[in-house]
């Protein structure tokens, strides 16, 4: 029994190594190839700490190759696009300048059914009102719409915005973010009084607090009440 | 590139121990399987049963002395079955059984020749 939750320690060990080196941004792609390649790590990491008979080497090895192969066609699709095409296989476009292109749908098995759907979840409920529908390498559908159908833009309305940070978190679970303090030129004086203000006396009575886009402060104390306060 | 390198050093470390240890499987379990067909079973069916024993307990030591890299690198079925058969065979042996002796040696030796054939590099193996 214990020998299996060592096993069970070493692979967890293995697979965070190996998410780590394959990198967020080979996670985030999701292609074809990438989500192959995530189950067959789950099931390499499965096998020998289900099966004793299987060594833990035999499933490192099997692992430690996936990765490399991974890693070597991640690195030579970046650096080629006929073979990026050939492994994760290109974009295909659904609708053209609002016109449906039924003979890639056909092709990619898509009826109006399921494009009606997608584009739906989309917030768009009318092909009408669309220029480009693309149904991406990795599965997803992009949708660009007619210019006239596009949301108003505050450049539109000629509305200058005025100056925007980086929405931070300040405290979260009585915890002081000091770095985000710094980053938005406050000091723990400042961030005290404010909470004083509040009846706050100590960090630990803040469930969180964080800075949004136009640097307000907003604070959550910990309470029945999630109501919170805003301080500039 | 990072991930490349770290990937690439990985494989490399446990592919280059793999190597390591069939160099000395390859050596080791050749002796053992040479000992058991031209030393015991030719010891037993000539009913020298101390000197078959002598050679027995030479492969079972030699077996032992490479338990901790064998159980690293290979299947544990494969190596209980090996071991079971060195105990019967030792067992055979002891008690003077011929028939059952050369059986269990025999049998001993195909299962050695299996782990080394089972390692190798062959495409029957791959596929």
């Amino acid at each position: 029994m214990v020998n299996i939750l060592i096993r069970t320690i070493i692979l967890y060990l293995v697979v965070l190594f190996i998410l780590r080196v394959m990198g967020k941004g080979d996670l985030s792609k999701m292609d074809p190839f990438q989500v192959v390649v995530l189950f067959m790590i789950a099931e390499l990491a499965a096998l020998p700490i289900e099966t004793p008979d299987i060594s833990v080497f035999t499933g490192l090895t099997a692992l430690l190759t996936l990765l490399l192969l991974d890693v070597v066609i991640s690195s030579l699709s970046q650096k080629c696009q006929w073979f990026k095409n050939l492994v994760n296989g290109k974009a295909s476009i659904l609708v053209e300048k609002g016109v449906i292109n039924e003979k890639e749908m056909k092709r990619l098995r898509i009826n109006f059914d399921d494009l009606s759907e997608q584009l739906r979840i989309k917030n768009y409920p009318s092909i009408a009102d669309l220029d480009y529908v693309i149904l991406e390498a990795n599965g997803d559908m992009s949708v660009i719409p007619k210019p006239e159908k596009n949301p108003v833009t505050r450049e539109d309305m000629g509305i200058q915005p005025g100056n925007e940070f980086l929405p931070l978190i300040i405290i979260a679970d009585g915890i002081l973010y000091k770095s985000n303090l710094k980053k938005l030129a406050k000091d723990e004086a400042f961030l005290k009084a404010q909470l004083s203000i509040q009846g706050i006396t100590d960090y630990s009575q803040v469930l969180f607090c964080f800075s949004d886009e136009t640097g307000m402060f907003k604070i959550y104390p910990k309470s029945e009440s999630t109501k919170g306060w805003d301080i500039q | 590139m990072r991930s490349l390198v770290i990937s690439i050093i990985a494989l490399s470390l446990i592919l280059g121990s793999w190597g390591l240890f069939m160099g000395y499987a390859n050596k080791s379990l050749r002796n053992m399987i040479q000992t058991v067909k031209n030393e015991v079973m030719v010891e037993v069916v000539q009913d020298n049963w101390d000197n078959s024993e002598k050679a027995l307990e030479q492969v079972s030591s030699s077996w032992y002395r490479g338990r901790k890299g064998y159980s690293i690198f290979l299947n544990a079925r494969s190596i209980d079955d090996i071991e079971s058969s060195i105990s019967k065979a030792l067992a055979y042996v002891r008690m003077k059984e011929k028939a059952n002796a050369l059986g269990e040696l025999a049998y001993l030796h195909h299962q050695l020749i299996f782990l080394l054939e089972n390692e190798m590099i062959l495409l029957e193996n791959i596929l």
